[in-house]
């Protein structure tokens, strides 16, 4: 199972800067795994641990939240809010017993596509040495179980 | 559970992390216990604080009129004008031609408002006014009591300095008192807001000429502040105004009449001139039973110094205004006088002050009998006995200062007000003791004088909601009938009672969100809102906690959070769609679209159809305001939406 393993990944991202990088990266052939889901938002401070939570309890393996650089942020304090958010999500996480790896910030401008693409290929490595999130297989086991 | 979470997601901030974020743009925190704050907007100045010299916060005291709270309203109006009644009375408001309401009705009777406040408090007893701490060791000597003098002991003495001001004439007051008529100015309103800055420590030496300023630095003060006004009237310069009797100054007659002297100058009166004095002097001469008042001004009405209200009042009195015409010379018989010739006028180009400059018609001369003349051109300091110590004059007669920081051309000896500017307006001499004031402080602290910039104002648009008020007519303040006027000096035009005060304050249009009333960082026990300023830019903090949250112990200790919070600020995300059924691809959209977001498409089957590009659509909706057929549409991004597409996403 875990040799043909493709992860659930949800990024996060943010419609100012990063959505256009997301684009880019898509339109110039990048090597992206399938099952990758972008959700956008019209800026990083709007990611909540609800999301991020939600995302994880839904089965993703591994949640990625793309903001704009802190002094780039057009709603000015929004980039710092996802940092926050993003400090306080990966405390929880490591309290609720889960690999805090599982969850990643990433910080581009608008035209650093190379590095996004690089930034998320490498997370995807990540998440496939640490195998399918335990939320998924746990729920799998309770429903057969059940039934 | 994660529902719940989604309500404590909300819950964001370490402090230090936002905090740290907002000094770097230059903005501190003054309540350093909010934990989780953003700012709900910057705040930018109206136009009406922009166009007053002083700056006082007016939007924020016709908020607190509106509410009734009348006592705040006029502790907003002190914290920059020391002197609410007097310029409730005679201010020349800037700000009422500046009002955003004004261009499209009457702008709000501003300068009526704050006369309703200053005047509320004084028919319901003012609060007691204690002496402020002395918290600094120096001493700054005022030299002249009138509202530049007033303004900048009264900010100085609230600084913890010892404020000494020299009076010449028997009574405080400078211009205000000598030169502004009762019927416009009753004394006690002076008296009292003079009694009030000198409640707060200030000493008034009146009777006292300064003739040496080196004297006042060797009686161990530190700084003196010049704001000797400007009280002699400008010689007319026409053949003839030495030869004969009856060629009065209007500073000269306006001061007789004000100390209370009721002689009548003479029965038919020339009043040269087109200033608020010219008027004063005319009215004041027909209260004093003179027949028949002429003024004379080269100009046209609109090029009129004076005020438009003053101007209305005294043609209503009967005073005769000759425009387009000048003086050539004073005719006179056995001494007297007994007319004067005047020449016509034409306007031509405009001139430095950006009127046209009057040019005179040759062979247009005319005669008007008269035989009392007063002329009110113009004045200057009586700068004469300070001219031998050491200070620069300008060739008007007035102190030569550093604009910036008001110091004259003698170390700690500042210059401010009519005696610097030639005579201008009560509010300009208020604004000129504030700068005075600090500049000063910052002398005596020795600290560099020219530190302080001027903050940058940056305009805010009006939003489409606040433009599109309710239509409400501009309050007229009472005034007492014409025919109780003669002989009276009572005041003329009456207060507002507190039910059109309330009503005239609501029609504020507040140019921008916020009131900048700061009522809530007065009134929140939680201390949950706060306002900092720093260079010149103020931000309102709330924080951003949604309401009824309920956060477990851990948690909470882990957010930094203490407590429930109550205010929740959001920003909800757009972005267009176009739902393909409906779209007929007229391409409307397209040509609209600032952002070219938006692209029509021909589909295989022959539609087109318009195919919004979601990642550089900024959601500004102008696209959704031009469809026909409402296709385009604005779809929010809320959480329930983000929720959805993770749902759809997994299945």
């Amino acid at each position: 199972m875990a040799k043909n393993f493709i992860p659930k990944i949800v990024a996060f991202c943010c419609n100012w800067s990063t959505a256009p990088v997301v684009n880019k990266a898509v339109e110039s052939d990048a090597q992206f795994p399938p099952n990758i889901k972008i959700v956008k938002l019209m800026c990083g401070g709007m990611v909540t641990l609800a999301f991020i939570l939600k995302a994880f309890e839904l089965g993703a393996d591994g949640v990625f939240v793309a903001t704009c650089r802190v002094e780039d942020c057009h709603y000015v304090t929004g980039a710092r809010r996802a940092v926050d958010v993003c400090d306080n999500t990966k405390k929880l996480i490591d309290m609720l017993g889960f690999e805090p790896g599982r969850f990643k910030l990433g910080r581009f401008s608008s035209l650093e596509h190379k590095v996004f693409e690089k930034a998320i290929n490498e997370f995807i490595g990540v998440i496939k040495k640490m195998g399918p999130s335990p939320i998924k297989v746990q729920r799998r086991t309770t429903a057969s179980t059940s039934r | 559970m994660a529902s719940k979470k989604s309500k404590s997601s909300k819950t964001t901030g370490s402090d230090s992390s936002i905090q740290d974020f907002l000094n770097e743009k230059g903005v501190t925190i003054q309540f350093p216990e909010i934990c989780d704050s953003f700012p709900i907007q910057e705040i930018t100045m109206s136009s009406c604080r922009v166009a007053c010299p002083a700056g006082v916060n007016i939007k924020a005291y016709l908020g607190a009129i509106t509410r009734g709270d009348f006592q705040r309203a006029l502790e907003i109006v002190k914290e920059t004008n020391p002197l609410p009644g007097i310029c409730g009375r005679v201010c020349t408001h800037p700000c009422e031609s500046e009002c955003r309401r004004g261009e499209f009705e009457d702008p709000l009777a501003i300068c009526a408002l704050k006369r309703f406040i200053a005047d509320y408090e004084l028919k319901n007893g003012s609060k007691n006014i204690e002496p402020c701490k002395r918290t600094k060791k120096e001493n700054v000597a005022i030299v002249g009591s009138g509202p530049a003098g007033l303004t900048s002991a009264n900010d100085l003495v609230r600084m913890g300095y010892g404020v000494t001001i020299f009076e010449e004439l028997p009574v405080a007051g400078g211009m205000l008192i000598t030169g502004i008529p009762p019927y416009r100015l009753p004394r006690d309103i002076i008296q009292a807001e003079i009694d009030n800055i000198v409640k707060l420590g200030v000493e008034l030496k009146t009777n006292t000429k300064v003739d040496n300023i080196d004297d006042l630095f060797k009686q161990g003060y530190k700084a003196v502040f010049l704001a000797i006004g400007a009280h002699e009237g400008l010689k007319l310069k026409v053949p003839g105004e030495d030869e004969y009797e009856g060629i009065v100054d209007c500073i000269k007659f306006l001061r007789k009449v004000n100390r209370g002297e009721r002689d009548k100058p003479g029965e038919r009166i020339i009043v040269i001139g087109g200033g608020n004095s010219a008027i004063d002097s005319a009215r004041s001469a027909l209260r004093l039973g003179c027949s028949e008042v002429y003024i004379v001004y080269r100009r046209s009405r609109k090029e009129m110094p004076a005020n438009e209200d003053e101007i209305k009042e005294a043609e209503a009195e009967g005073v005769k205004i000759n425009y387009l015409a000048a003086p050539v010379r004073i005719i006179g018989k056995d001494d007297k006088v007994t007319g004067m010739e005047c020449t016509k006028m034409k306007l031509g180009e405009p001139d430095q002050s950006g009127r046209r400059r009057p040019i005179p018609i040759p062979s247009s001369e005319f005669v008007v009998e008269a035989d009392t003349i007063l002329s009110a051109i113009s004045q200057k300091p009586y700068i004469s006995c300070f001219k031998d110590c050491g200070i620069k004059i300008t060739k008007w007669d007035t102190f030569e200062v550093n604009e910036k920081t008001l110091m004259t051309s003698k170390p700690g000896v500042f210059a401010g007000g009519d005696a610097v500017t030639g005579p201008s307006t009560v509010i300009d001499a208020i604004a000129a003791g504030h700068r005075a004031a600090h500049a000063i402080d910052r002398y005596i602290c020795g600290k560099p004088l020219e530190k302080e910039k001027s903050p940058e104002i940056v305009q805010r648009e009006l939003t489409p909601d606040t433009f599109s008020p309710e239509r409400a007519t501009r309050l007229k303040a009472k005034k007492i009938p014409i025919e109780k006027r003669e002989d009276s000096f009572a005041e003329v035009e009456l207060t507002l009672n507190e039910d059109e005060a309330v009503r005239e304050a609501k029609r504020c249009l507040r140019c921008g969100p916020c009131v900048e009333c700061i009522h809530c960082i007065k009134e929140c026990e939680k201390r949950m809102f706060g306002i900092s300023t720093d260079k010149g830019k103020e931000l309102l903090m709330v924080h951003g906690l949604p309401k009824n949250i309920k956060l477990t112990e851990e948690v909470s200790a882990m957010l930094n959070v203490k407590g429930k919070v109550a205010a929740e600020v959001r920003i909800e995300p757009i972005v267009s769609e176009v739902s393909e059924e409906m779209c007929r691809g007229c391409g409307q959209c397209e040509s609209v679209c600032n952002y070219s977001a938006i692209k029509v498409e021909e589909k295989e089957d022959g539609l087109r159809i318009a195919h919004v590009d979601a990642a550089i659509c900024k959601g500004c909706g102008t696209c959704a305001s031009v469809c026909p057929t409402g296709a385009s549409h604005l779809s929010l991004f809320k959480s329930k939406d983000i929720e959805k597409e993770l749902e759809g996403f997994f299945g």
